[in-house]
């Protein structure tokens, strides 16, 4: 794939410029590079064409379809706000490393794009690595920092050991189908789905590769992880996972559990199974996050809650396969939540560099202090609230209607129940930020921090109010996932 | 130029306020009279727009299509094609009627803002601005999803509106207002979702919803799908027991924020009733037409009896709010009641009547928050125990408060009394003597607004009010448009009533159906 020629490129051509804040243009160059040879690739299938053969790649590994079209440009865009938001910052904190944090961090974008884009276990493997143990280096990246220690030695132990499961989940299924290809797999599957002992076989493997999953996306009972992960975590790192390995693990889940394991008798388990996780992730997720007074750990909760809600989608794809209505709904939800919290975190990124940290104690008087950081951070938690008009009240009522279409009802009303029990803890950071005053001057602003609040908050209203054409995009890109 | 404003009037209306409030965010927040010349402008365009609307509106057409029915000045493009949403905006007598009070009242109430509030009078202009957007739109949606957007643009505003400028107890009385209706909206969201997916008609439409799902039979799950909306919308109304916030919204909301609180906001409940959950529903609304009978009419007197106790002024006219609101809650119920058992006729009676009360209490309400701001803003408080022998201090302002009073009251010859009349008129051939309780509550109404009269307009003058200021130029300003219309509507209400013929001439046969 030209991809991976290109993130080499911009990767080498980082050693030879001397001053580094050009860098980060560069590198933001590089991404849109990146996705302008993306959509070259997939329009030689005819992207938007629904019934166009895709374009395969390396002996039917990777797969350029709309739907990793589609994911392989939030991802990039996703890489391209973290870059611009993190340039202050790590010229603050990480003043040697530079070239590693944004090499790092690309790197893992590349393994996210491989996840989303391959139909083979051992592509999907390979680019969950890559992503996974870049991911563990981000972490850590805050060499003297001991917390910093801390969330990438519990990032790793706990990821390695998921892996390990994932793994293991993997290579029951080859056994019980003899390959490794998910196309393939499921023809074995509809070959001999009559054997018993193969349909036992499989479903163990689909458990193991659940809960190995539910760590990605910091799903309960996987997610105890994610908050130390995230306070530990450099701020714009923390935001990242927040956002970029969620949505790449999104992408595999969809299209391994859809394509590889879309037949009758699997689907109507795996569909139990994601719909108990998701129901545990938004209750844990919300009610836990109420209790918190580090932002950052109320966001980690909050998107342990997300993911749940994400999860919905996937239950409603499951048991309505045809439809496309669940895939094109978690499609357009991890859209809008990336947009949504890059925004906060690019503001808490901004706090964090001033030297001011993030409690709910920091936030007081924000209005006042700086006005515009203030309404954005409000409006996202609005769009992760739920409130129209934003991208996330839309994102919730297709993924609300395609549950509610595949006779997931009690599901529907867990998420409606859910996102008010949300409104506590959001509501708190509100209240600090717009009714209390603070004697703090006001808060300067840096120009990639600003152009990521931009976005984001340009974003989440237009997407909110264009959603009709999102979302006939996104469920077009749906029916076309192979 | 009509042809145009049939057309685009009522968007062009509805989002005008919400362009001048993003032109403000240019405007330097030093620059006080550029920003208050500025929110006005916003306010007047609805206000003119909106008269001129009417002076056509016995000429406009009709909608003939599916999504448009019966709807005046309609637009609809689509929006949302993947699950069915549109922008289709259009009113009816119902709609109009809440349209021309909303585009009156923002002026007024801006004006009353000016030299009243004067911390942070950018941020307060902008949000008031939006609070008009989001209301006019509530009233011209006729696509649920479209609907639900303006329905909670409200509520972000006023949040604020009352969380940032109001009294001592803004914060908690403004959370609590935020809850009490978020809940209510999602809970209504819910039910309108499943009416979607039941009816099966793709389409977000409410006239197209309405159609579809009155032919639902009734079982568990459409009982729900009622009550759901029916809660969401009680919730704003207010009606018992649903109205615990509003007391403390009201007292805790600056002036003109509680005019708008009572004249206008209160009535989305209302509107959304013979909008969406009746309409919707009618064989539901019919069965259990006695449980909203009831709670109204507990509404009516529990809250004229929970007024008289008070020691505050402003939460005595906050509870006659909720009484108020209840002959609305009981007049629907009647004509739902009544449409079902083949009583057409009477059925128009009580619903022209119970949306007459709606209207007249737009007008009187927003007015006698004025008043008892008026006080409020010369003697600092609003104890009841604290107050007396106004008439012989600020003879004007004590006048305009015993008009006001008097209209409240129900005192024929002005507006507050036609509605209650034509309400009970048309629910007791529903309902017979029960009737009789809520005339208990206007007994009791009638004799709390007595008892304040005597305690803070007659007696004595007091020492510590001697040379207070009466009336100034912006508060006549204020005065004189609304009573004039309370006198004007209380002797001649037949515009009204036209309006809103045809309107509850449709509702009354779809709660027939």
């Amino acid at each position: 794939m030209t991809l991976v020629a290109t993130m080499l490129i911009v990767m080498i051509a980082d050693f030879y410029v001397s001053e580094k804040r050009y860098l980060v243009w560069f590198s933001v160059a590089g991404l849109a590079l990146a996705m302008i040879l993306t959509w070259f690739t997939a329009t030689d299938s005819n992207i938007f064409n629904p019934n166009g053969a895709p374009k395969e790649f390396f002996g039917d590994m990777v797969v350029a379809d709309g739907f990793s079209f589609f994911m392989k440009a939030v991802l990039l865009g996703i890489a391209a706000l973290v870059t611009l938001m993190s340039t202050d910052f790590v010229e603050k904190y990480l003043k040697g490393m530079f070239m590693e944090f944004f090499e790092v961090m690309f790197a893992a974008t590349l393994g996210m794009m491989l996840m989303v884009g391959s139909r083979d276990f051992l592509a999907i493997y390979v680019g969950l690595e890559l992503a996974s143990i870049s991911s563990y280096v981000l972490a850590g990246l805050l060499r003297k920092d001991a917390k910093s220690n801390e969330a990438a030695l519990k990032y790793f132990l706990n990821g390695a050991f998921a892996s390990a499961v994932l793994l293991f989940g993997f290579s029951l299924v080859y056994g019980a189908s003899g390959e490794t290809n998910l196309v393939h797999i499921v023809d074995a599957l509809r070959a001999g789905a009559t054997h018993p002992g193969m349909l036992s076989l499989m479903t163990v493997g689909m458990i193991f590769m659940a809960g190995g999953f539910a760590f990605k996306i910091s799903a309960v009972p996987m997610h105890l992880w994610a908050p130390d992960a995230y306070e530990g975590a450099p701020t714009p790192i923390a935001g990242f996972f927040s956002v970029g390995p969620k949505g790449a693990a999104f992408g595999a889940i969809l299209r391994i559990f859809m394509i590889g394991l879309g037949v009758s008798p699997l689907t109507g388990k795996w569909t139990i199974i994601w719909a108990v996780l998701a129901t545990a992730s938004m209750f844990v997720g919300n009610i836990t996050a109420l209790m918190q007074t580090s932002i950052k750990r109320m966001m980690a909760y909050s998107s342990i809650a997300q993911a749940g809600y994400l999860l919905v989608g996937v239950v409603a794809a499951g048991s309505n396969m045809t439809s496309g209505k669940g895939i094109g709904a978690v499609l357009f939800y991890v859209m809008g939540y990336a947009l949504t919290n890059l925004g906060i975190f690019a503001v808490l990124t901004h706090l964090d560099q001033e030297g001011e940290g993030t409690t709910l104690e920091n936030m007081k008087g924000l209005f006042h202090r700086n006005p515009f950081y203030a309404v954005t951070l409000f409006v996202c938690f609005l769009s992760l609230i739920g409130i129209p008009p934003t991208v996330g009240f839309f994102g919730k009522l297709f993924i609300f209607n395609a549950a509610v279409e595949a006779n997931y009802i009690w599901l529907a009303l867990v998420m409606a129940v859910n996102s008010v029990i949300s409104v506590g803890y959001y509501y708190g950071v509100i209240k600090a930020m717009f009714l209390e005053k603070s004697d703090k001057q006001a808060l300067s602003t840096s120009t990639g921090v600003m152009i990521t609040v931009a976005v984001s908050f340009i974003g989440v209203m237009l997407a909110g109010i264009l959603s009709g054409k999102v979302i006939e995009y996104t469920e077009m890109a749906a029916r076309m996932l192979r | 130029m009509f042809d145009f404003l049939r057309d685009y009037g009522l968007t062009i209306l509805v989002f005008a306020p919400l362009v001048v409030a993003l032109l403000m965010l240019f405007v330097n927040k030093t620059q006080q009279k550029t920003l208050f010349w500025l929110a006005g402008l916003g306010t007047i365009i609805p206000l003119v727009l909106g008269l001129l609307l009417a002076s056509d509106w016995a000429a406009a057409p009709l909608g003939t299509a599916a999504h448009t029915a019966g709807m005046k000045f309609a637009l609809d493009i689509p929006w949302i094609k993947a699950i069915g949403v549109s922008y289709t905006v259009g009113v009816d007598g119902f709609g109009f009627t809440m349209i021309l009070l909303s585009v009156l009242l923002f002026p007024l109430a801006l004006l009353s803002s000016y030299g009243y509030i004067k911390d942070r009078i950018k941020d307060y202009l902008i949000l008031f601005l939006i609070l008009e957007t989001g209301t006019n739109g509530v009233f011209v949606a006729m696509d649920f999803m479209l609907f639900y957007v303006f329905w909670e643009i409200v509520l972000l505003p006023m949040y604020f509106l009352i969380g940032i400028w109001g009294g001592a107890r803004r914060e908690y009385a403004a959370i609590k207002f935020f809850l009490y209706t978020l809940i209510g909206s999602v809970i209504m969201l819910v039910g309108a979702i499943y009416l979607y997916i039941a009816t099966g008609t793709g389409d977000f439409n409410l006239l197209v919803l309405a159609k579809a799902a009155s032919g639902l039979p009734i079982n568990g799950l459409t009982t729900f799908a009622f009550f759901a909306l029916v809660v969401g919308f009680a919730v704003k109304v207010p009606m018992f027991p649903f109205h615990t916030w509003l007391p403390d919204a009201h007292v805790e909301a600056p002036t003109p924020i509680s005019m708008l609180l009572a004249g206008i906001l209160l009535k989305l409940g209302s509107y959304a009733m013979v909008r969406i959950s009746h309409p919707l529903l009618p064989q539901v609304a019919a069965k259990y037409a006695t449980v909203l009978f009831v709670f109204g009419v507990i509404g009516i007197v529990y809250a004229a009896a929970a007024a008289m106790a008070q020691k505050d002024f402003k939460k005595q006219v906050a509870y006659s709010s909720v009484n108020h609101m209840g002959f609305f809650v009981i007049a629907l119920a009647a004509a739902s009641y009544l449409a079902a058992n083949g009583q057409g006729e009477s059925a128009k009676v009580a619903l022209q009547g119970g949306y007459f009360v709606t209207i007249s209490h737009g007008l009187i309400s927003p007015l006698f928050f004025f008043a008892v701001g008026m006080f409020y803003e010369r003697t600092h408080t609003r104890d009841l125990g604290k107050l007396g022998g106004m008439f012989l201090t600020i003879p004007v302002i004590s006048f305009i408060t015993a008009f006001v009073a008097f209209a409240n009251l129900g005192l024929p010859g002005l507006a507050g009394f036609i509605g209650e009349f034509i309400a009970l008129t048309g629910t007791y051939p529903a309902y017979g003597m029960w009737v009789l309780i809520a005339g208990a509550g206007m007994v009791i109404t009638a004799a709390w607004h007595l008892i304040t009269m005597r305690n803070v307009l007659l007696g004595e003058a007091k020492k510590e009010y001697a040379g207070l200021s009466d009336i100034t130029l912006k508060e006549k300003i204020i005065f004189a448009p609304l009573a004039v219309l309370i006198v004007l509507f209380g002797v001649w209400p037949k515009p009204i009533l036209d309006m809103l013929q045809a309107s509850v001439a449709t509702l009354s046969g779809m709660l027939g159906r």
